[in-house]
């Protein structure tokens, strides 16, 4: 069982922040035209002692192929999908009739990615082995304590980001390590 | 912070809503300034128009279109690139920021006595006004009171706070020396308000804060009473 | 394990055959099937290549040079779910893809559901391929398949 990396998207469609925890770097590396580009999004520095890079494939086509996976097979569950309309539950939830079928995990034979969009178009992403079951939790925390606690309530921090900029301020990414390390399924 | 109405229940809002205001002051001001230096920039030129010594540009004043709210085009909403602005160590943005935490001051003196009228009796010597700024005031504005106290007795009192809730969140990119760069700015926001309560009780001082570890906070005052 | 719809896709991403044993899902128009089709094709492909761990090493698939076998049923999407529905692909060494909607699951069903799969491949084998008046590739419109096709989803439901 073992976490490979966490990726996360904003509502422009860009790669706003990567942490990967593989040894290895077998992902598909990015074309030479994008690379000597920007200077700003190098990777972010870690805290010592910490395996695995930060920021370090923003820019790659394995960012942008998952977020092509992303938005395509959120697409298809909007669409297909239809929630049941349940009286007893519309009287504690007024817009459970507003709310729409939403993504949570696809799988193939190599991985799983599990997936949450937030009200606002942000996409979280984790990818781990296919054996783990449900991240759906850790992918709320890493939202409402580690990103609103460090991002939204930071005043040194962007929260909408320009082309190419990444979350790069050291107590987010503190913040998401601690979290995905103490997890049962991080190898 | 609640608001007090004598015969009924308090409102309350959001603590989340006011961190977020606050977090604006720091900004606020430095576009401030940007616009009063712009218009002293304008008005020079358009001096030196009617004297024909520059060749007569148009002066346009079109707001930008799309999303900019402000003239600076780097100035991005949902961007903190506004801190990188020089023009924060300048003493126009210092006074102003000190000046809204004053204001406040001035007022808070007002609501905080007027709730408990026990307190304001106790109130006779300066070291009973500073444990009043460290344990109500405090306790109202950040939820928490100072954690430490010193004073040589002789007018100099020093406030530390372990985990100054204004700048507790704060965190850049770029490292910890910025993040403190950045920090500064915001400790002159309660420097005014305990300059506030001390001025509304007749006390004249004069307060400044530094960054001793992030994010503890010592607040040196300085008044001329000798106690 | 309620079936809510099967789906099957030719090797270029075409829809050639679906049928919707149980109510549960939202109707579209046809032409809306065909994009999910397609779009169900390509995230199928680009799921292989974002793998985060290395591909095995695999010299000359059947002598062709190529390093990894074209059509590949472990590396490909294979199970998708949401709230409403969950989905699972499974693709032949030919690019044929069978994708079967059922209600939302655990991992027991992604068991019954690749076996589910399996059987409907093998009607396919027989009842399609042995058709003579069937054309490759093209819209399958065949009574025998489909009759099949309802016993196997009666016998799971």
């Amino acid at each position: 069982m073992t976490i490979y990396s966490f990726w996360m998207f904003d509502r422009h469609c860009n790669c706003i922040y990567t942490r990967e925890w593989t040894r290895s770097s077998p992902l598909v590396p990015s074309h030479s035209s994008h690379s000597s580009v920007s200077s700003t999004s190098s990777a972010t520095t870690l805290p010592a002692g910490a395996i695995g890079t930060v920021n370090a494939s923003n820019q790659n086509d394995s960012a942008k192929l998952l977020f092509g996976a992303l938005f395509s097979l959120r697409n298809i569950a909007n669409k297909l999908g239809t929630l049941p309309f349940n009286e007893d539950t519309s009287v504690t939830d007024p817009l459970a009739i507003h709310r729409k079928n939403s993504l949570k995990s696809f799988a193939t034979g190599k991985y799983r990615a599990h997936f949450m969009e937030t009200a606002l178009g942000l996409y979280f992403c984790i990818l781990s082995d296919p054996n783990v079951a449900d991240l759906q939790i850790v992918l709320k925390d890493l939202y409402a304590d580690v990103y609103v606690n460090h991002v939204v309530k930071n005043s040194a921090s962007d929260v909408d980001f320009p082309a190419e900029e990444v979350i790069g301020n050291e107590s987010f990414v503190r913040g998401v390590d601690q979290l995905i390390t103490a997890l049962p399924a991080f190898a | 912070m609640n608001t007090v109405e004598s015969q009924q229940q308090p409102a309350q809002v959001n603590s989340a809503c006011l961190d977020f205001l606050l977090m604006e002051i720091v900004p606020l001001s430095i576009r401030v300034s940007q616009t009063i230096e712009r218009e002293n920039k304008d008005k020079l030129r358009l001096k030196l128009e009617d004297l024909s010594l520059e060749p007569g540009t148009t002066h346009t004043n079109d707001p930008s279109v799309n999303e900019l709210l402000f003239q600076n085009k780097d100035d991005l909403p949902g961007t903190v690139k506004i801190l990188e602005d020089e023009l924060i160590r300048s003493e126009d943005v210092h006074f102003r920021i000190e000046s809204y935490g004053f204001s406040l001051g001035l007022r808070i003196s007002e609501l905080l006595l007027s709730q408990e009228q026990q307190t304001a009796h106790k109130l006779v010597e300066l070291l009973d006004v500073m444990k009043f700024v460290c344990r109500d005031v405090w306790k109202n504005l950040y939820g928490k009171q100072m954690d430490n106290l010193r004073t040589n007795h002789r007018g100099t009192f020093v406030l530390v706070d372990n985990s100054l809730k204004l700048i507790s969140r704060m965190s850049s990119s770029k490292g910890m020396t910025d993040t403190i760069g950045k920090a500064q700015p915001y400790l002159w926001f309660p420097c005014g308000i305990i300059k506030g309560i001390l001025a509304s009780l007749g006390i004249p001082a004069s307060v400044t804060a530094e960054i001793t570890q992030f994010p503890s906070v010592s607040f040196s005052i300085q008044t001329s009473i000798e106690s | 394990m309620t079936i809510y719809s099967l789906y099957i896709l030719n090797k270029a991403g075409g829809l050639i055959y679906q049928t919707d044993p149980c109510p549960g899902l939202n109707k579209l128009s046809a032409n809306e099937y065909l994009v999910l089709a397609g779009t169900l094709h390509g995230v199928h492909a680009i799921a292989s290549r974002i793998s985060p761990t290395a591909p095995t090493p695999n010299t000359g698939f059947f002598g062709t040079g190529k390093a990894v076998a074209g059509n590949c049923n472990t590396s490909g999407l294979k199970s998708l779910e949401t709230d409403a529905f969950a989905m699972y692909v499974f693709q032949t060494v030919t690019g044929l893809k069978f994708v079967l909607v059922t209600a939302p699951g655990t991992r027991a069903q992604a068991d019954a559901a690749e076996l589910v799969l399996c059987r409907i491949y093998e009607c396919y084998a027989d009842y399609v391929m042995k058709n003579p008046y069937y054309s490759l590739d093209m819209p399958i419109r065949c009574d025998m398949f489909d009759e099949k096709v309802v016993e196997v989803t009666q016998v799971v439901v």
